[in-house]
């Protein structure tokens, strides 16, 4: 025979109920959910950003004149690569109130004709012009672009190749050739 | 006998009911945790994505839309700037100047922005735009609303222009060697007499349309503006005593070396325009092609023209036909003075070649376009 003696009287009964209710509303209520299709969103941006910024870079004044990216490359010059670049992503209309902060650092890796190794170096960073290193749990992009060194003398190959440790520098002296070599940016806001 | 009892009381009833509601309610929240997905504010960086990649990747479809008349503007199914298919990412100065309409042609309205660029015309997605482009530095232009302060979908795309080609045939040079153009030399004659002459800028387009050159280089006078100016005029004139005064006579097309018949006293401002500048002024005084006006007088207190300027539109006149030579002359009248001299009397003749060599294609000059959406 059911017991009819309640375990719950009415009005806990009520109080259970709307304790229910309000945890759950507080509970979603102050949660931010953050879906991973916002953070693409973000990270696409910047990454058309990027790969715009090197495309343009890359794209020669004249018919089959050298273009200021392999300029850039061919000379190893940092300072050129970073006030171009930089000047890339800074630009905008002025329609739109957002601020950008971003942060880059870009590698060249090329091929040792000796050895066929695969070696880089870092042509330039914004750590070296006043900027920030990338400490890691920035979310980050990468946009690459193969160009095209094109190396016909007298031209000067890799001139401020001094910098670079001796076991990444690319080829200078009779093994100077004409190659592709894949520049490598890493992005990042902050 | 029957046992009568419930089993359930009422006091379970109540909490039972009050747990189910909660119990409901609760429910009714959980989608609200894909409100990310679910709002119709998701796909606005899709469609400023989308957007962009209409205007800087894809030349619009018909391919020359830029070269519809007003009247036809319905037959324009999609707005894109790009050079062409091959050139992403290179815009053409003359779609942008359509596209946003300065200077004012097609003037196309919200509703066509919306169906030829956003593909926005479905009734449940009513989107909002702005579309600016900046080049160079420039003051930007902006079609659209004015940018809200949040909640909307934004692209930024770096871009390169290509603007129209140009020869400027500077008089100031004219004893130098100057390919192709020459003075004239004549004895002088006893007594006032006049001199009709002309000099002629010609195209050879099977030499113009070289399609060994990218899009981005290459001046084509299909897609293109062409603009012919002659600088430092009253330079061409040798000794200044000698000439009464000089009129321009008219402008004549030429296809293959011959004249093409046509309505000369139009002022055709859609495919054609013809200007002088009097010395002193900055200002271009408009003219048909038939118009007849002095360009210099030995009376200082004539105004003397210091600069002409003939701009095409593309297409130029049989640009789609390689094996045409087109040329364009210009005719003066010389009116010289009762003088004689040992050089003979000067005017200007010849034939002035729009090629590589002559005429300037400016460098790519970089832009950054931006569309928001919401």
């Amino acid at each position: 025979m059911v017991r009819d003696e309640a375990q719950l009287y009415t009005i806990e009964g009520l109080t259970a109920g709307v304790i229910m209710l309000l945890t759950a509303f507080l509970v979603l209520g102050t949660t931010t959910v953050y879906m991973p299709g916002d953070v693409h969103i973000a990270d696409m941006q910047l990454e058309q950003l990027g790969s715009d910024a090197l495309a343009m870079m890359d794209t020669p004044d004249a018919d089959g004149a050298e273009s200021e990216l392999a300029r850039y490359v061919r000379t190893v010059n940092a300072s050129g690569f970073d006030t171009a670049f930089t000047g890339c992503l800074a630009d905008a209309t002025g329609t739109t109130l957002g601020v950008d902060d971003i942060q880059y650092e870009a590698v060249v890796y090329h091929r040792k004709e000796a050895t066929g190794e695969i070696r880089n170096f870092t042509l330039a960073s914004s750590s070296s012009f006043g900027g920030r290193d990338h400490v890691g749990r920035e979310p980050s992009v990468t946009v690459t672009r193969w160009v095209f060194i094109d190396y016909d003398p007298p031209a000067v190959m890799w001139e401020n190749y001094a910098g670079i440790p001796a076991v990444n520098r690319p080829d200078v002296g009779p093994n100077a050739r004409k190659q592709m070599v894949l520049l490598e940016v890493l992005l990042w806001r902050g | 006998m029957k046992n009568e009892d419930g089993i359930l009381s009422v006091d379970f009833l109540a909490g039972f009911t009050i747990f189910i509601l909660a119990l409901i309610l609760v429910i009714n929240f959980v989608p609200g945790i894909l409100i990310g997905i679910n709002s119709e504010g998701i796909d606005y960086d899709a469609v400023a994505y989308r957007t962009a990649v209409i205007l800087v990747e894809d030349p619009g479809a018909p391919e020359v839309w830029e070269q519809t008349d007003n009247d036809h503007k319905d037959q324009i199914y999609r707005l894109g700037l790009a050079l062409s298919p091959q050139s992403p990412g290179v815009l053409s100065r003359y779609k942008i100047s359509k596209f946003f309409n300065e200077p004012a042609y097609f003037d196309f309205t919200v509703d066509e922005y919306e169906r030829k660029v956003i593909f926005a015309d479905m009734p449940y997605a009513p989107y909002a735009y702005n579309i600016s482009l900046a080049i160079d530095g420039a003051s930007s232009l902006s079609k659209g609303s004015p940018v809200p302060e949040y909640s909307y979908g934004y692209i930024r795309r770096l871009v390169k222009v290509k603007e129209g080609s140009s020869a400027v045939i500077d008089m100031t040079y004219l004893d130098m060697a100057n390919p192709g153009f020459t003075t004239g030399r004549m004895n002088a004659t006893a007594g006032n007499f006049t001199q009709n002459t002309s000099f002629t800028v010609q195209f050879d387009y099977d030499e113009l349309i070289d399609l060994s050159l990218a899009d981005a280089y290459r001046i084509d006078p299909r897609r293109d503006p062409v603009t012919i100016t002659i600088d430092n005029f009253p330079a061409s004139i040798g000794n200044t005593s000698d000439v009464q005064n000089i009129t321009f006579t008219n402008v004549r097309f030429f296809k293959t070396g011959l004249e093409i018949p046509m309505n000369y006293s139009e002022w055709n401002n859609n495919s054609y325009r013809l200007y002088d500048m009097k010395e002193g002024t900055a200002t271009w005084i408009p003219h048909t092609l038939n118009d007849t006006f002095v360009v210099y007088d030995i009376d200082p207190g004539i105004l003397n023209t210091s600069r002409f300027k003939l701009e095409f539109n593309p297409a130029m006149p049989y640009s789609g036909n390689k094996d045409v030579i087109f040329g364009i002359n210009f005719a003066f009248a010389y009116n010289f003075t009762n003088s004689t001299h040992a050089e003979g009397h000067r005017y200007i003749e010849g034939v002035f070649p729009y090629d590589y060599a002559n005429a300037n294609q400016p460098a790519l000059r970089p832009g950054v376009l931006e569309v928001a959406i919401w």
